[in-house]
């Protein structure tokens, strides 16, 4: 059985390198180098996801979860609707130095409760000193699940797809009561 | 699918009325919609009474169905006009395919309307098994 978990949020937020982090098989990623020079200039990077990265680990013989990242520029975000469908739940993350990822992971936010799509939003480069702390993210987005990230660190996306898979528990738990 | 059909819910003994029809219901899950058949049994004059539920949460609509070649109809309509209170042993599963159709074919005239729905799913698509799984998989990566 395959399981689909989706790493979404905005340009430059992290998503491939979150991906990277934790999957047990290289990512698979789709990215290009930037045409656009203000967005090169926003991002500070010059390589972009187009379509998505996909990511891979393997519970049992007949488990796997699969990590879609989706791309996180506005001209491919049609991506996101067609990778979401079916998805076990999604990790929405944001760059916390720029007030504007903020403010458009809130949308992606939003546009995940309106499907009914279980997700948590991680707050991601807390280790970079202008970063915005959690609990202040969660204030700006208005968003009661906001986790600390570092994608950088293993152990920190660990903990944030941790945090996700339990809220999904708690769910199902109340799906049955 | 959040229970497969033909899962036993529960076996209990409960006075026969309007209270049964409330522990019934807190036993279904909350996004369960569907068929649910309660066996009762017990209470003098009661005997091989089955009744048919259909279940649409949070307010349950009850239809008493009794299979016509089994005793007791006149205990049937006791219950249904005097709210008779006696103990009954009630199990409840979910339906079977077969048995939607042997309860069609029965439902004479207490079932005045048969409205098919699949039993609710779940809104994920794994069982909390094997989350369970992947939680224990992610912690050892």
């Amino acid at each position: 059985m395959k399981v689909k978990l989706i790493v979404t949020g905005p340009f430059s937020s992290g998503k491939t390198e979150f991906i990277s982090r934790i999957s047990e098989i290289d990512p698979i990623t789709t990215e290009k180098r930037m045409t656009n020079p203000d967005e090169i200039s926003k991002g500070g990077k010059e390589f972009t996801t187009v379509a998505m990265d996909f990511g891979r680990i393997t519970v049992d013989e007949e488990l796997v979860l699969y990590i879609f990242g989706t791309p996180g520029q506005d001209r491919f975000r049609f991506m996101t609707s067609l990778l979401k469908e079916g998805a076990l739940g999604a990790v929405v993350l944001v760059d916390s130095t720029d007030e504007r990822s903020l403010a458009e992971g809130k949308e992606i936010a939003d546009a995940l409760k309106r499907e009914g799509i279980t997700y948590i939003v991680a707050a991601n480069k807390q280790d970079l000193p202008n970063a915005i702390p959690p609990e202040d993210v969660r204030e700006v987005m208005g968003e009661e699940h906001v986790v600390p990230c570092i994608a950088k660190d293993k152990e920190s996306v660990k903990e944030v797809v941790l945090t996700l898979l339990y809220r999904i528990l708690e769910e199902m738990a109340d799906e049955e009561s | 699918m959040l229970l497969p059909r033909g899962t036993h819910l529960k076996t209990f003994k409960k006075e026969f009325g309007r209270n049964l029809m409330t522990d019934v219901m807190k036993l279904i899950p909350r996004k369960f919609t569907g068929y649910v058949r309660v066996f009762g049994f017990g209470g003098k004059g009661f005997d091989d009474i089955q009744i048919l539920f259909e279940v649409s949460h949070p307010i349950a609509v009850s239809r008493y169905l009794r299979r016509r070649e089994l005793k007791g109809d006149e205990a049937l309509e006791s219950i249904k006009k005097e709210r008779t209170y006696k103990e009954y042993e009630v199990s409840i599963y979910l339906f079977t395919e077969r048995e939607l159709e042997i309860a069609k074919e029965l439902s004479g005239d207490y079932l005045i309307e048969w409205k098919e729905r699949d039993v609710g799913e779940s809104k994920f698509p794994i069982t909390k098994k094997q989350l369970m799984k992947i939680i224990d998989k992610i912690r050892r990566i």
